[in-house]
């Protein structure tokens, strides 16, 4: 299922520690500098994707307005004629933020079906090539890594009388990092097809390892995910749906690369939030912790979604709560208005509010105590992940799909997103605020 | 739901572990009582009047594009609610 892509990705991006200042961590400073020097063109590239996505999304606007002067809504349904149906859909992505995070991932994808029939097999690859100079890695007196993950997966669907069934598999691998999934959906059409009950589960496979560690040494992490919901028809505009997800994962659920900093207790209280490098580093141990987190976590959301259809346009709102055995709650609240401001146009405006309190047991400073040998013992448990902590994010952009060819049969298109995001931590170090800007280009065909 | 949490964020609530363990139950019973209480009320159309819902718009699988969803499951210590086996509006 696509659901287990994030995970493995969120592995990658997240690696933002990569110590090479400690004697007991194994990076080498040759490959260090060797990934420093790479590091430098991802930054670019990436700078320079968000920044031409901007450009294309203003001459867009300006264009496809100019060129869809028929204000006719299309009222198209999202499955066109019948019988064989070949889709595919080529996107890149970018983003970067104030961290010196940067990620440029194009992908591919494509399927092939009958509407009519009710089946289809399709399939996808992802690039993902991230850069990284973060705050955690530069505090670690190293400047940086270069990294490219490569992603891949296929699915297929076949509708069975009411039911509707699938399966799917997804691979991914990066040099410390291989994650193996499956899983299966089934939904039913009840009541005329005004109720669609669903459920689905899928189970994951992960390999989490060091590059300089070979295979022998490399932890294992299952994940195992349950879903069940319902859409249902709540008048002749509206559509609204509720699902549940329950996630257990399990095995090993830190960061390799992460390593906590300890404080003596003289010296804990004088870390506050958003301490700087050089403040954390004159009060600091010398010794520092490889992060280590509980082996077990469940997690539970719970998603509603509501669409309505005006004349011309559509209004979409998600809600997610969300809370896990680690203490942690959530609320995710998304809203889209989408304009069909000409035939070929349409446009949307984009919010996206994230809120949630911290684990049970983060802590900004982690005091470390003497031992009785006078050696040093950290908490059994410490994480330096400060997206465990407290935190608002707040998402303000818009996207716009202008229709290349005007043919029901073929309705190909361009879409273009561009979002920018803020993000304040109130009990971090290092940073307590964050900017980032993310963009999308994607080419979707069907022939 | 959001202000209630904006509160406790403000507040520096620390809301307990346990609380996690009721979410389950919690979960369970909201999903019950929100089930019965739309589809008691829920429209029952034919194919023919569902020209608005058949719009692509009007697909609730999740908003978010896969490389959007990327960089929030990265960004957020959240997950799930992703689009599943996606409910449509049985227009096929």
């Amino acid at each position: 299922m696509e659901g287990r892509e994030p995970k493995v990705a969120a592995a990658a991006i997240e690696r933002d520690a990569i110590p090479a200042g400690e004697a007991s961590e194994p990076h080498s400073v040759s490959q260090g500098d060797r990934l420093r020097a790479r590091a430098g063109r991802g930054v670019s590239l990436s700078l320079a994707w968000v920044a031409l996505s901007s450009l294309g999304l203003a001459l867009l606007l300006a264009g496809g307005t100019a060129l869809g002067d028929d204000k006719t809504t299309d009222a198209s349904p999202a499955i066109h004629g019948s019988g064989l149906v070949t889709r595919t859909a080529t996107e890149a992505t970018g983003y970067a933020d104030t961290d010196h995070v940067d990620i440029f991932s194009p992908s591919i994808s494509a399927s092939i079906g009958d509407d009519v029939a009710g089946w289809s097999v399709g399939g996808h690859y992802l690039v993902d090539v991230v850069s990284a100079a973060s705050v955690d890695i530069v505090s670690t007196a190293s400047k940086g890594y270069h990294e490219i993950r490569q992603g891949g997966g296929a699915e297929a669907t076949a509708k069975l009388g009411s039911a509707t069934a699938g399966v799917s598999g997804v691979v991914s691998s990066e040099p410390d990092y291989l994650s193996l999934a499956g899983g299966a959906t089934l939904s039913f059409d009840v009541l005329e097809k005004n109720v669609t009950p669903y459920l689905g589960l899928s189970y994951g496979d992960d390999k989490v390892g060091r590059t300089d560690l070979p295979r022998s040494f490399w932890r294992d992490k299952q994940t195992t995910s349950g879903q069940l919901g319902v859409t249902f028809v709540v008048d002749r505009a509206t559509i609204a749906s509720l699902q549940g997800d329950a996630i257990a994962e399990s095995g090993y659920l830190a960061k390799p690369y992460r390593y906590v900093p300890l404080f003596s207790a003289a010296e804990i209280a004088a870390i506050r939030p958003g301490a700087s490098i050089a403040q954390v580093n004159a009060t600091r141990l010398a010794a520092r912790a490889a992060e280590q987190v509980p082996d077990q976590r469940h997690r539970f959301a719970l998603t509603g979604r509501i669409a309505h259809r005006f004349e011309d346009s559509t209004l979409r709102l998600d809600e997610r709560i969300y809370a896990d055995t680690w203490g942690l709650w959530a609320s995710t609240t998304e809203f889209r208005f989408l304009v069909d401001v000409a035939r070929r146009l349409t446009l949307w405006p984009h919010v996206r509010i994230h809120a949630q309190n911290s684990v049970a047991f983060w802590r900004r400073a982690y005091m470390a105590q003497s031992g009785d040998n006078g050696s040093i013992e950290p908490p059994v448990i410490r994480t330096g992940d400060r997206e465990l902590s407290e935190l608002v994010t707040g998402t303000v952009g818009g996207g716009v799909r202008f229709k290349l060819v005007d043919d029901l049969q073929k309705p190909w298109a361009l879409v273009f997103e561009l979002d920018g995001s803020y993000e304040h931590y109130f009990d971090a170090i290092y940073i307590s605020q964050r900017l980032s800007a993310f963009s999308t280009m994607a080419i979707e065909t069907q022939f | 739901m959001v202000l209630w949490l904006l509160h406790g964020l403000t507040q520096r609530v620390q809301f307990p572990v346990v609380l996690a363990d009721l979410l389950p139950r919690l979960v369970a019973r909201t999903a019950f009582t929100f089930v019965i209480a739309h589809l008691a009320g829920c429209a029952h159309l034919k194919p023919y009047q569902r020209g608005r819902l058949a719009q692509p718009t009007m697909l609730l699988g999740d908003m978010a594009r896969p490389g959007a969803a990327h960089v929030y499951a990265v960004r957020e210590g959240a997950v799930g609610g992703g689009a599943g086996a996606e409910g449509g509006c049985g227009c096929n």
